[in-house]
Parts: structure tokens; sequence; C-alpha cells
């Protein structure tokens, strides 16, 4: 386990170096100076040969790149050309609305999901089965920033039970906090929840046609009980792949539904940085969010490894 | 019915007038036999016959949609219309089941100590403790200690005979009276069959329940059962005790069925008179061939590691000739033959076709891929089900060194198809219109298009059932008569070796351990491994070969 | 059965198909005409959906923007299919040799950007256009495609008739496309239409933002976020562009189940 465990975090590093590089040359090739494009076209020589030099883009483009990834390393991000804060500090400040809101969505579509794909396919066939079903069909073609649209118009326009944006702030308490949270946290898990119900049901529906079911069953065991100790854990090994790349698209997500609801979080911070040129915050923020991507592809592996002892031995 | 003493003269179980249909299609009809505790019932028939559909209808295991009619006695209780709570409580506790494919029997997500004392703990209120030595004591019993075994251990950690054991101790784990085994050795090797096959008839006398034995193969029941039921189509053909039916069949379909199976066993071999000259030169002449595999590294610095499959070995053939060579999984046969084919890198030795050089590191010569051809295990795996049978078999043709008119390839293609035996109007069909037993004679007719030399032919026949396989051994002997080909027969059954080939090659761990000719081998083995091979394998009891005139 | 799904898919992928193309040729309105005086209304005989803050006629603009959407998805599908085949047939053929590790280490890293982190670099360097969210969205299914393909031939790789057809002297780019390709097709048509609805779903999400098609290209991501800040005086321009994005999607994914059903050889085996 240990060995297996090892292996991923190399690869994991791999493509974290690889990773990195992309991000930074192609934001590097990018045409435009931030120097110039900070001082205006009428700027001084001089003054702008000094402003260079104090964001550190007058050295060559490899000794730029060590110091951001080493930076990073170190909790560094550099300084933002545009506000002449550090950048881990904004990246901070935002992150908090962020990831608590991916977490929130993930969790909500995973708990609802899980539970009801295992209820339509212990009722597989029939018509509480057929409604799950096209509630999923629907929830699955629903654009998540659409029906983050239809949630304001409900619930904040006409019932006025949230606010239609903004967030109240981590000092306004954490219930108060969660509430600014609560519909675009919807918004974003329910689209998946739909999404994953039908992955839940069809893994399990492909489990028990193995022949290992046949054998609980001459055992004994009832359908349910089978479902329950033989069929849920190794249906979950198809789940915990797609519960890995939906963290990647809720991320994504999370970055258009940030400015539905007016969040003050990393997507606005990336469309804010990208309008003003603020190329060093892009790309931190790009880093930090494939970071997490890799981060949770890591633990699903992890996750495969416990679910599956056929996997925790594969170099053996 | 609830009278006790009255169960020890009554049948354990009674199917009378079964029939079973599954979304209005019928597969089974008027299906009745009695089982009596401490006997053996053995169902026999061909793929296809509803044997299994049987079994699973005792179990009331059937698919979504399926409806029985008539009676499922068992124990006192009519099966067929209990209800699903009382049936989980016999199902595992009074009636066990094993199935065919131990590969897939388990669940590989837990360990078999908790598959086979889950199984203990829901009948019997045990403690966990309790269960485990339960559950210890039926695993040493089916053959896998604890000292070797741990319960700790998954079923991926297993062979397939091993898993099987398991899936064994999980259906006796409670000492049912009624144990219904489903082809349970058709996916072992013999060997490994003999020994399940002993232990299924050890656990049925000591603890005298009652056995329900299922398979393809005659000899495995004519060795177990005390009754039988031959089933085809859905039907029952006839059933009796096995002398009676053995000895005297009554029908038709029974008489062939033993007549197709006692010919793969008893005839001798086609070409046991005239052996081919020796001092001439062979065919195909293989010396100190080695075959290694890379095994997957460790760690990523682990110095990388080889598999030794195939271990210096040397054989020649001579035209005409056919040669056997027999072993059990995981021997090297299919290394071997992917050496031969050229489609494997040698690590050393040689491979010699006809005066030329055979291997995967430089490319093979279209003469030499011309030479040799090959017919494959799995009738179904063997063709692209997207192409029509004129592209398949003329398929090969690519090796000839002009390209041929349409015209011309559309004559060999009926040329091939007409000379094994099918017509040239099945040309424009699609793979899946076919039988198995077609489907091998088209993978014939695709190798002798190109008028090979020598024909591999790897478990050629083990799929096929025991009618078809005689008809298709039939026409390779006949093909070979005609147009002097060699066969290199590649089988883990010997009586399909024993029927076919003049000289056999016995393989085990990646090396010869005996080789001969065919009915010396067979008949007076020298080796301890060919020894155990041939007392491993089923005979046909009871059927005299008298009978066969 | 539930490949009888095809036929209400079908027919919802045809009516947004025609629309698209039919845009082409005719629309109710130019959706370049701006009418100030008729801003904002709602249906009538005149302006079928209403009119938009602009006055322009919101029915065209959707069959408008059904043209966009679909040329986005489709061209990224194209790409995503035309790259990640042919890389995934690659490696299968090559399979476990270090070109196979590489292409297969090479989608690992893919997967690590979300196309919407592709769509804000390119962005960040080029500026934002409708050609960014094709790429974008095009390079996030090369992975899925080569995965995919790769998974499906390294499985019939193993299968006798290959084995035949490398006796017969074929080579391993000439198996590849004889045998290879034809038997994963289907998956990959099943796959396209999937892949074609997370594109529609993707443009949307992109231009909604302001990094897909720039105006005055209608799309219908972007009448949704021009919607956003009337959505007190106008509800009805945020429902419309949404149920187009939902029916296209929703018949893309009828279509794709539907399909799968019924080109799934063992289903097709009873039938």
């Amino acid at each position: 386990m240990l060995r297996f465990v090892l292996t991923r975090l190399m690869s994991l590093l791999a493509t974290l170096v690889v990773a990195s590089c992309i991000v930074f040359f192609v934001i590097e090739v990018v045409p435009g100076d931030p120097a110039s494009f900070m001082l205006g076209i009428n700027a001084q020589p001089d003054t702008l040969a000094a402003l260079r030099a104090e964001l550190g883009l007058d050295v060559p483009k490899w000794q730029r790149y060590l110091h951001w990834t080493g930076g990073m390393l170190s909790g560094d991000f550099g300084t933002s050309y545009t506000y002449r804060t550090p950048v881990a500090n904004m990246i901070a400040d935002r992150l908090w609305i962020s990831l608590p809101l991916a977490l929130f969505a993930l969790a909500l579509s995973t708990l609802i999901a899980l539970p009801v794909g295992l209820w339509a396919a212990s009722r597989r066939g029939s018509y509480a089965d057929s409604v799950v079903m096209g509630f999923t069909q629907l929830g699955v073609a629903i654009p998540n920033f659409w029906f983050a649209l239809l949630l304001v118009m409900l619930f904040a326009i006409k019932l006025g039970w949230f606010s239609a944006g903004g967030f109240a702030g981590w000092d306004a308490g954490a219930f108060a906090a969660m509430k600014s949270l609560m519909l675009p946290a919807i918004a974003l898990a329910l689209p998946q929840a739909a999404i994953l119900t039908r992955v839940m049901r069809s893994s399990l529906l492909d489990v028990m046609n193995e022949d290992y079911i046949r054998t609980a069953r001459a055992k004994g065991l009832s359908v349910r009980q089978v479902l329950l100790k033989h069929a849920l854990r190794n249906a979950l090994i198809p789940v915990l792949t797609i519960i890995g790349l939906q963290f990647s698209f809720l991320i994504a997500g999370a970055i258009i539904i940030e400015n539905v609801f007016f969040l003050p979080g990393l997507g606005r911070l990336i469309f804010q940085s990208i309008a003003q040129r603020d190329l060093i915050v892009v790309e931190s923020v790009v880093m930090l969010l494939v970071f997490a991507v890799v981060i949770i592809t890591f633990l699903v592996d992890v996750a495969y490894a416990w679910v599956d002892p056929r996997l925790r031995q594969a170099n053996r | 019915m609830n009278d006790k003493e009255q169960s020890l003269t009554q049948p354990l179980l009674t199917l009378s007038s079964v029939g079973l249909s599954i979304h209005g299609s019928p597969i089974l009809h008027n299906i009745s036999f009695e089982l009596h505790a401490g006997k053996t019932l053995g169902i026999i028939g061909e793929s296809g016959s509803g044997k299994s559909m049987t079994a699973l209808s005792i179990m009331q295991l059937l698919p979504r949609g399926s409806t029985v009619h008539g009676d499922i006695h068992f124990d006192g209780h009519k099966l067929n219309s209990l209800d699903e709570v009382s049936l989980c409580q016999l199902r595992g506790s009074d009636i066990g089941m094993i199935f065919q494919e131990p590969m897939t029997a388990l669940n590989p997500v837990k360990t078999i100590g908790e598959q086979v004392s889950e199984s203990v703990r829901l009948h019997r209120r045990l403690s966990r403790v309790e269960a485990d030595l339960v559950t210890l004591k039926t695993l040493a019993r089916v053959g896998l200690p604890n000292a070797e075994f741990p319960l700790s251990r998954y079923p991926h950690e297993l062979s397939g005979g091993q898993r099987q054991r398991v899936v064994i101790a999980i259906a006796v784990a409670c000492q049912p009276k009624l144990l219904i085994a489903d082809e349970p050795t058709t996916a072992l090797d013999v060997t490994t069959q003999a020994a399940i096959l002993t232990l299924l008839d050890e656990l049925k006398k000591e603890h005298g329940l009652a056995l329900l034995l299922i398979s393809h193969d005659l000899a495995v029941v004519s060795n177990m059962a005390d009754d039988i039921v031959v089933m085809n189509n859905g039907k029952l053909v006839e059933s009796g005790t096995i002398e009676s039916v053995f000895n005297h069949p009554r029908e038709p379909y029974t008489r062939m069925l033993f007549e197709a199976s006692a010919l793969n066993r008893v005839q001798q071999p086609a070409g046991a008179e005239p052996i081919p000259p020796i001092n001439s030169h062979p065919l195909l002449s293989v010396s100190d061939l080695v075959c290694e595999y890379p095994v997957p590294r460790e760690t990523l610095f682990s110095k990388a590691r080889s598999f030794r499959a195939v271990d210096r070995v040397s054989f020649d053939i001579h035209k005409g000739e056919s040669m056997g060579l027999v072993g059990e999984s995981g021997c090297g046969k299919s290394t071997l033959t992917r050496a031969l084919l050229g489609l494997m890198p040698l690590h050393s030795g040689s491979i010699v076709l006809a005066g030329e050089s055979v291997s995967a590191q430089q490319a093979v010569s279209r003469a030499a891929r011309r030479r040799m051809q090959v017919v494959f295990q799995d009738p179904y795996g063997s063709f692209n089900p997207r192409h029509k049978v004129v592209k398949l078999v003329s398929e090969p043709l690519h090796l000839l060194d002009s390209k041929l008119s349409e015209r011309e390839r559309i004559v060999r293609v009926d040329e091939a198809l007409i000379r094994v035996g099918l017509s040239s109007l099945d040309k424009g069909k699609y793979i899946h219109e076919f039988s198995g037993g077609q489907r091998q004679r088209i993978a014939i007719a695709r190798s002798l298009i190109v008028m090979p030399d020598i024909i591999i032919l790897d478990e050629a026949v083990s799929a096929l059932d025991v009618s078809i396989r005689a008809s298709v051994l039939e026409l390779l002997t006949q093909l070979a008569k005609q147009h002097g080909l060699a066969y290199l027969f590649i089988s883990h059954d010997l009586d399909v070796v024993r029927r076919v080939t003049d000289r056999v090659l016995v393989m085990r761990h990646g090396q010869f351990v005996e080789c001969g000719q065919t009915r010396d081998v067979l008949t007076n083995p020298q080796h301890a491994y060919t020894k155990e091979l041939i007392a491993a394998t089923p005979k046909l009891n009871y059927f005299s070969t008298n009978d066969l005139r | 059965m539930s490949w009888r799904s095809i036929i209400p898919g079908a027919i919802l992928v045809f009516t947004v198909m025609l629309a698209a193309l039919g845009s082409l040729f005719w629309t109710p309105y130019d959706v370049a005409d701006l009418d100030i005086r008729n801003k904002m209304q709602t249906s009538s005989i005149e302006h079928w959906l209403g009119t938009d803050h602009f006055g322009r006629d919101i029915f065209s603009m959707l069959m408008v923007g059904a043209r966009t959407s679909i040329a986005v998805a489709l061209v990224a599908v194209g790409i995503g299919m035309g790259v990640g085949v042919p890389l995934g047939l690659f490696a299968a053929a090559r399979a476990h040799g270090w070109i196979d590790e590489l292409i297969m280490r090479g989608n690992d890293l893919v997967f690590a950007f979300p196309a919407l982190l592709i769509a804000i670099m390119i962005t960040a360097v080029f500026g934002p256009s409708a050609l960014n969210a094709i790429i974008a969205i095009g390079i996030f299914n090369i992975p899925v495609f080569a995965r995919l393909s790769r998974g499906a031939a390294l499985s019939l790789w193993t299968r006798e008739f290959i084995l035949a057809a490398k006796v017969a002297g074929k080579g391993a780019f000439r198996i590849s496309f004889e045998h290879v390709l034809p038997n994963i097709s289907n998956l990959l048509i099943v796959q396209g239409t999937i892949q074609f609805s997370l594109g529609i779903l993707a443009e949307a999400g992109l231009s909604y933002v302001g990094l897909g098609a720039q105006p005055p290209v209608p799309s219908w991501g972007r009448m949704l976020a021009e919607s956003q800040t009337l959505i007190t005086l106008a509800p009805h321009l945020a429902l419309y562009p949404g149920l187009a994005i939902v029916f296209t999607v929703l018949g893309l994914n009828l279509l794709g189940d539907g399909l799968r059903d019924w080109l799934d050889p063992r289903l097709r085996r009873e039938r």
C-alpha cells in the first residue's frame, strides 16, 4: 500500500512540474508587456525599466520560472502587477470563498447522488426508477449557471429567502456565510448529482450481473443484502472516478457560478486579472486550480486502492 | 409431506413436469426427475440444452422475466411457490451451489474468510469468533489449510482451482442436504479437475448429501453419478440409472452423444502405421528455443526481471506429420505458439521453417508465413464481426506475392469453403449467422486458402460440443490425407490428441517432459507428470467398446 | 427498450440543426437590427418570443445562436476525435511501450486542465474569441477520445481475429484501420454525441463569462449573461436561451443513450 502511494506521489509531482512549465510558458509568450500596460503608452523608458526591475521582469525567462515555482513552494506567489500587493494574500482571501463553495457542492452532490442511485437501482424498472431517471436526464442537460439564474429568480427575487448575490463574509458568522453560499452550491451540485446518480445506478446494475453476485445469492442473501454487502463496494470503483473528474468540473463551474452570484472568489479574481493584464495573478490562480485537480486525482487513486485490494498489491 | 420419517424413503428433490419460459419464450419443457439423499444425479447435455437453467430453477435464482410451471419439491417445500424470505433461508443452508467459472465467482473486494463466514453467520446464530472457527474448519476440509491460506487472503491471490475450493467451502459450510454443482470443473485443468471431483465425492459421503452434478463431459458424470439425466434443447431426452442408460441407451440422441464422446476416446490414431521417414529434412525445426516475458518492475528503480515461459525446447515436425502438444494452463503452450507464428521475440534458440528462420525480431517473410497458418480456440473471437465471410477467408491472400484479381479471390474462397464442407453461398454471410462448429470450419478454410504446409491448431476443438468436435476432427484428418498437411495440435485434452496425432510432446513449466509416438506415450508413460495427467483424465466407464460396432 | 429514446432525441436535435442551418438563409428579423422603441417586449404575433433590451428579435437570435453553439461544439468534437482517436489507436498498437506511456501521461496532464482553465489561459494571451472556445473544448476532448479508443483497442488487440490478421502478415497500421477502428466506431459515435452535448454546455458557459463568441455574433450563453442585469424587469429574456440549451443537450443525450443501446452488439444479437 505504501509503495502504491509513493508511486502515485511521484507521478503527481511529475504532472505538477510539467503543468507549471506549460502554464508559465503559455502565459509568458503573451505579446503585451505588463510594465508598459501599467504605465500607459507615454511612459518614460527609464521609469519603464525601473518598474520592470521591480517586478522582476528584466531577468531571463527560465530564471523567472525558477523564481516563480520556488516562491510558490514557500508560499510566495509574487507581487501583483496591478495592486502591488502579495498575490498570496489576494488568493488567500478569495480561497476562503471558492474552496468552501466547491467542497460544499461536492458534498451535496455526493450525498444526494449515492443514496438516490442506490435507491433507483434497487427499484430498477419501477415507476419510481423511471421518474428518477427522467429527472437526472433533465439535470444533466441544464447548464449550472442558468440553473443558478432560475434559483435566483425563485428564491431571491420571488420568495426573498436568500440574497440574490454577494457574500456575507465569514466575519458575519458561519451561518450567514453558509447561507450566502447555499444557492451557488445547489446550482453547482444538482447538475453534477444528476450525472453521479446515473453513474451510480448503472454501475450497480452492471455489478449485479456479475457471477459473484449469483454466488452471494446462492448463499442465501436477499437482493437487498447482496446490493449493500457485495454490489455497493464494487460499484463504487467507477463512481470514484467520476467524483474525481467532477471536482475539476466543479472548480470550473465555481468560476462561472461566482459570476452569477457576484461572489468575490477566485473566479472573479481571475477575470479581473485578465482584464488588467495582471498575468502573475492569472498564472498563480491557474496553477493553484491545477494543483487542486491533481491532488483530487491522487486522492481518488488512493481511494481506489482502499476499495479494491487488487490494486493495493498491483506492484507485487 | 410434514411427516419426518417418510422423508427417509422419499426423494429429497423432485421435479415434476417443470417448464420454464423467459419473457414468454420457452426454455425448458416438461422436466421430471428425482434425487435421493446420499446419491449423485448427473445431468448431461450440450451447450444450450437447458441444464444450467434447470439448476437455477431449483435455486429459484432465475433471470428477470422467468416463469416456472410444474412442481419443484425439496425436503417438504414446494420451491417454486415459496416466498423469497423462506427461499433465502434454504439457499446456502439446505441447498448449496457451485458454479462453472471460479475466476469470477468470488467477490474481488472481500477476503475468502469474510465470504465463507458470511454464509455461516447468516444461517446459524454464531458469534464472529465461532463463525470464524467453522470457516477455518471448512476451508481446511476443502484443502485450504489456515497455515497456507489464512482467512485474510483475497480471491485474486489464489489460483483457479483454489478459488473453486473456496466456492465449495461457501456451499458446504452450513452442511446442506443438497449440493448443486454446475460444470464445477470445466474451467479447470485435468489434474485440478480430478482433485475437485474427488473432494466433491468425499464431501458427499461424509455428510450424506445429495449431489446434483451438471456437466457436458460424459466421462466426468460416468465416474461420479448414480443416476443420469440426458437433456437436449430444453427437453429431457432420457433418464435412469447410470448402468442402464450407458449400456442400453434407448434414444437416438443419447446414442449419438455417447458415440461421439467414445469416438474421441477409443479410436486409434489415424496415421498410426505410416510414420514419416525420419531421415528426410524436417519441415519445421525448433532447437533450444527460449522465450521470456518481462515481469513488471516492482518499483521504478528495481531491476527489470523476466519470466521464462519457454525453456530450451527442441522438436522437429516433418511433412504430413501430425504432432500433438499437451500441457495444462500456464505450461508455456501459448507462448510457444506465438513464437512459432513469429508474433513473439525469441530470447535464444531458433525456429527454422523449410530452411528459413522465423522470429519476430526480423520481419517474417511472406513465403514463411504462407507455409504456416493457424486455427484458434474461440470460434466467436476468431473473426472480425464486421466483415463478411469472403473477406474473412481471403485475408491470408494478402501473403501472396502477386495481387489476385477479384475473380481469382472469389474462386479461391469458394474452393476453400467447399473443401471444409461449407457452401460457396456462405461467403456473403456475416460470422454471427454461423454455429460454433461452422465457424471452426471457416477458420480452417481461412488457413487453407494459401495452401500452407503446416497448420497450428491451438485448442481448435476445445470450445465445441462433443458431437460437433468429432466431425471437425474427421475433417482435419481427411484434409491432412488429401493435401499432405502437417499439424501441430495443441490441446489440454489427451483424448483429442490420441485421436489425431502421430507423435506427442508433453509440456510442463516451459519444458518438454516427454515426447514420442502418441500411442506409446499415452499407453506407457515414462515421466511421472505424464502418468499423473493420464490418471487424472476421466475415463468413460460402463460403455463397452463392443457396442461401437 | 431504451433505444427508443433515439426518436425524441433525434427530433430535438433535428429541430435545432434545422434552426441553425435555416438561420443561414432566413430569420424572422435581422439580428443586427436594433429597434430600441420595441425593446424588452414579451411574446406577440410580430415577435414570437419577444425582444431583448436592444429590441432585437429573440427568436431570430436563438436561431443564429444555435449556429454558433453547434459550430463550436461540432468542431471541438472533430478536433477531439481527429487527434484523440489516432493517438489512442497508436498507443494501443504499441501497448506498454514508451510511446504508449508518453501518450497516456500526456493525457493525464491535459486532464489536469479543465476546459475553462485552457480557455482562460488562451484568452490571457490572445484575447477572447469563438476560436478560443473551440480550441479549449477541443483540447479537452482529445484525452477523452484517446483514452476511450486506447482502452477499447487494447481489448481488441488480444482477440484472436487480430492475431489471425497478424499471422496473415498485416502490419499494426493496417490492422488498426481495417480491424480495430471499425469495431470501436460504435463507441466513438456514442461518445461523440456525449462530447457534443458537453461541448454545447461548455460553449454556453464560456460565452456566458465572455470567453466565447464576441458581440455582435449572438450566442446563447451571452444572451443569458445580458439578461442577468435585467432579470427583475424582463425575466423572459433569461428563460428562452436557457431552454434552448436544455433542449439541445437533452436531445443529444437521448440520442446518445438510444444509439448506445441500438448499436450494442450484445443487445443486437437478441433482436
